[in-house]
């Protein structure tokens, strides 16, 4: 009887197929090394450095301390007691800067959008998948949307996708959420709507409502993030990098006016500042002025950070650079399918572009020769001297590590580019320098140098072939990624 | 009045037999059960053959020889194992709102069913619940629980709130200790994580030191003079370390955002309860002096993977503190009725030490919730909770035959 229960026993536990060991070698790369953080070295060895903004350097070495590059070269030694990381035969460069990341590295549980003191930092989520399938095809940092009207998520969110009454057919009475869904209803349909009790479908009044007018200009909140899978520290880089708006909202006669409106108030306000800090400064009281804008209009006004907006035509990117240069800001097209017609006026104004390589946009009839997308705009756009980034067809992260349309293809992107005439050179510029100066970082990343933060990729042949993989991807001077371990992304050697 | 006097006499005699009989029955025959193997989880270890002797609900005696008092009465518990009650540490009572009746009464849904209790609904996330003061223990199924051999348990809601430690009786429950340990569930977000930093930030110290209670606050009356709120009083003991906080965290990042939320209070204990992959996903970041994991007992899978790990083991290989909660791994708890201890005993048998894993049922959730010195294992003096198993209770096919609280059997199968 007992052999029985025990073979009985046995045959339970072997189907649960437990495989503690292989699993713990599997941990993340994230665990911390047992010796005392006291300034450990990182050593990459021998590796062919892209540097970016430099020449290339083969069999150099790379000195990592503090999380940051402390030294890179042929001759450089490496210090005792130092981890060494081998890259004999490997590819090395900076990490990949992606600027159009839909949301990710942020928790999509908590939070409520009503709550105004809700601070990014705590809706970090450095646990997220996302970040180790960036991390994957190279990205370590990446500027994230958030939506509009703070960052409420879930089912219930403005912008996910589907008209009010889709999302009111899941209705539950017992949702704390209500309010939350009254709000939304109102801001669609105006003020006078309620829901019904008995199956929460917006109730609009019979009183005709006159049409809301165009709305005035709306803006939606980006915030810079390293790919620092599984470490807090380090995460947020910066919570406004661009004045992101909607190409809708600065469009016709009323969006441009209230453009124009929010500029000259932040104009304002910037010179009633500097007086009243002067009078502070004399030693008298007086009420300091009220703020007419948001911070970000104040930063764009100041040319801290540039104006990002979604043009594609060439009206639409000359509107755009009009406005840029009659308000005297930085500006950073995005789409901007027809750039190539008037590469000119954008390398006058200092305009510069994030557009995607592969994108095609059919030309208008009768004006196929100046208008559509062009394989070649990588070319033109270099050779005028217009800084470019690259973005993928979609900003998602989903398809788990098959290029396709998403951002797993971001590197795929740099390729077409070198496929439309542009060099290499600029081609990884534009996964790393350039977007890099777009989000006024460019001391921080973009590039292998001394000083700059050790965001450094190792990659198994060059960065613009497709069949390239990250093999070990160092955030913040810390290993966040490696293919092996990992296993997001096929595992094989060639 | 000569017929009166026997009458008064025999009056008299009854009552003399009366309160005899009642005295006889006060005085509860002491309780043995001998012949059997004890897990004692002390310093004894395992006692084989031996023998409990029970008294007025306490344990008078163990051991092997201990001598059997004629009057007792006598359980013969030959090839059976026994182990002290389990104490579940995290059993968790939801508290709902009702829509329709707002304000008046309260639904609290306790594992499926619906109670409807007096009081007003709490406003917010954020409002504090003392749970002895709203909850009915009469109303409650406490079958599941007995029947998987727990016998106290500490019952929570999620939100902020104080728990209240119980004992199920042979029909309800009772309360053991009304004034139990602080709890909060942290989410990913500012709102929660603004609690948990307010009120482990020392009075003064801070914008307004820890932050008044949204909702009523129960037994103050307005206008009273002591300005210490009890949440005041509760966090106190928290940031002092005489109390364990216990925080309920939703996923792995939740953990991080804690523990740098909490890195300057260093005297607080934090009980995390989380599942088994969050804990390893974030194990970097425990710290076992100030940190406690409480998790479901269950093989999980190493996160963004197909691999299965035993956590428990993993934690006692980092030395890390951990108790389990039956009934947090909800889908094992209410199937495995049977073989409560099945889960357990598969990660036994995949490495976690027998030790190491009695202790995380019984000793260490005793400590947890403050109860150590009465429950949690076999020892003179502390009450005679504890059950009588089939066989070895980490074996497959091992049932609960009989669970004992304070010396009465309240479950048997």
């Amino acid at each position: 009887m007992k052999t029985k229960t025990a073979t009985f026993f046995g045959f339970l536990i072997a189907c649960f197929n437990v495989s503690a060991l292989p699993a713990q070698d599997a941990a993340k790369p994230a665990e911390p090394s047992k010796k005392p953080p006291t300034k450990e070295i990182l050593a990459i060895v021998g590796g062919d450095i892209i540097t970016v903004t430099r020449e290339r350097i083969r069999g150099g070495t790379i000195l990592i301390e503090g999380g940051k590059i402390t030294a890179v070269g042929q001759d450089v030694k490496v210090p005792e007691g130092a981890t060494k990381i081998d890259a004999v035969g490997k590819t090395v460069t900076p990490g990949f800067v992606a600027v159009d990341v839909g949301r990710m590295g942020l928790a999509t549980g908590g939070g409520s959008s009503s709550d105004r003191n809700a601070k990014v930092f705590d809706t970090l989520d450095p646990f997220d998948r996302n970040l180790s399938l960036g991390l994957g095809i190279g990205i370590t940092t990446a500027c994230v949307e958030i939506r509009a009207g703070g960052f409420g998520f879930g089912r219930r969110g403005v912008s996910d996708g589907f008209p009010i009454t889709e999302r009111f057919l899941g209705f539950d009475p017992d949702l704390e959420e209500n309010d939350a869904i009254v709000e939304t209803a109102q801001r669609d349909y105006g003020p006078f709507v309620s829901l019904c009790k008995c199956c929460g479908l917006p109730i609009i009044p019979t009183e005709p409502i006159e049409n809301t007018p165009e709305a005035p200009a709306t803006q939606q909140k980006s915030v810079v993030l390293k790919m620092s899978y599984g470490k807090l520290e380090g995460m947020l880089v910066s919570e406004s990098a661009f004045l992101d708006m909607t190409p809708g909202s600065m469009s016709g006669a009323l969006g441009e006016y209230s453009w124009r409106e929010q500029i000259a108030k932040a104009k304002k306000y910037l010179l009633d500042q500097a007086s009243h800090e002067k009078v502070i400064a004399s030693g008298k009281k007086e009420q300091p002025p009220r703020k007419p804008v948001s911070d970000e209009v104040l930063r764009l006004v100041k040319r801290e950070i540039p104006l990002r907006i979604a043009a594609n035509t060439v009206s639409d990117i000359r509107d755009q650079i009009n406005l840029s240069k009659e308000l005297g800001y930085k500006l950073v097209l995005t789409g901007a399918a027809e750039a190539w017609v008037i590469p000119e006026e954008l390398a006058e104004a200092g305009t510069e572009v994030v557009y995607t390589p592969r994108r095609r946009r059919a030309p208008r009839f009768g004006e196929e020769q100046t208008s559509g997308t062009w394989i070649e705009m990588s070319r033109v756009l270099e050779k005028t001297g217009v800084p470019f980034a690259l973005t993928a067809l979609s900003n998602a992260m989903s398809l788990d590590g098959i290029a396709g349309r998403d951002l797993s293809s971001l590197p795929l992107e740099a390729a077409f580019a070198v496929r439309g005439g542009a060099s290499e050179k600029t081609a990884l510029a534009a996964l790393t320098i350039t977007p890099a100066k777009m989000l006024g970082l460019e001391k921080r990343i973009g590039s292998i140098e001394v000083g700059k933060d050790a965001d450094i990729l190792l990659l198994d042949g060059s960065p613009l072939d497709y069949r390239t993989y990250v093999e070990t991807a160092i955030v913040n001077g810390r290993v966040a990624y490696k293919r092996a371990e990992v296993r997001i992304l096929p595992v094989y050697s060639k | 009045m000569c017929n009166l006097n026997p009458l008064i006499q025999r009056l008299a005699m009854f009552l003399v037999f009366a309160i005899l009989a009642e005295n006889q029955c006060f005085a509860q025959r002491s309780l043995a059960i001998r012949n059997a193997k004890i897990e004692t989880v002390s310093k004894a270890g395992v006692i084989e053959d031996g023998v409990i002797l029970v008294r007025d609900g306490k344990i008078e005696a163990i051991g092997k020889d201990v001598k059997i008092p004629l009057a007792a009465q006598v359980i013969d518990a030959k090839g059976k194992t026994i182990m002290p009650g389990i104490v579940d540490p995290y059993y968790v009572v939801t508290v709902g709102r009702d829509a329709q009746s707002a304000g008046e009464t309260r639904t609290i849904v306790v594992r499926g069913q619906t109670i409807t209790v007096p009081g007003g609904p709490p406003s917010s996330s954020t409002s504090f619940t003392k749970i002895s003061d709203s909850i009915d223990l009469d109303n409650i199924d406490w079958k599941a629980a007995t029947r998987s051999g727990i016998t106290t348990l500490q019952l929570v809601v999620s939100g902020y709130a104080q728990s209240v430690i119980v004992q199920p009786t042979v029909k309800s429950a009772q309360i053991v200790n009304q004034d139990g340990k602080l709890l909060v569930s942290v989410t990913n977000s500012t709102p929660s994580l603004e609690l948990l930093r307010n009120g482990l930030r020392a009075p003064g110290s801070g914008p307004g030191g820890p932050r008044p209670p949204a909702g009523a606050t129960p037994g103050a009356t307005p206008g009273a003079t002591p300005p210490v709120s009890p949440t005041q009083k509760l966090w106190t003991e928290v940031r002092e370390g005489k109390s364990s906080l216990f925080v309920n965290l939703n996923n792995a990042a939740t953990i991080l955002h804690c523990v740098a939320a909490t890195k300057e209070s260093k005297q607080a204990k934090l009980v995390f309860i989380a599942s088994g992959s969050d804990l390893f996903e974030a194990s970097s970041d425990l710290d076992p002096k100030s940190h406690v994991a409480i998790l479901p007992p269950r093989i999980d899978f190493v996160p963004n993977t197909r691999d299965r790990i035993n956590i428990p083991k993993f934690l006692s290989e980092k030395e890390m503190p951990f108790a389990f909660s039956l009934s947090l791994g909800q889908n094992e708890f209410r199937a495995q009725l049977d073989t409560p201890l099945f889960a357990v005993s598969s990660l036994v048998h995949n490495g976690l030490s027998r030790q190491r894993a009695l202790e995380a049922l019984t000793m260490m959730p005793a400590k947890l919730i403050g109860v150590d010195g009465e429950v949690g294992s076999l020892e003179v003096g502390k009450k005679a909770n504890f059950l009588i198993l089939d066989g070895d209770p980490f074996a497959a096919t091992t049932s609960i035959q009989r669970v004992f609280v304070e010396g009465k059997q309240i479950d048997e199968n």
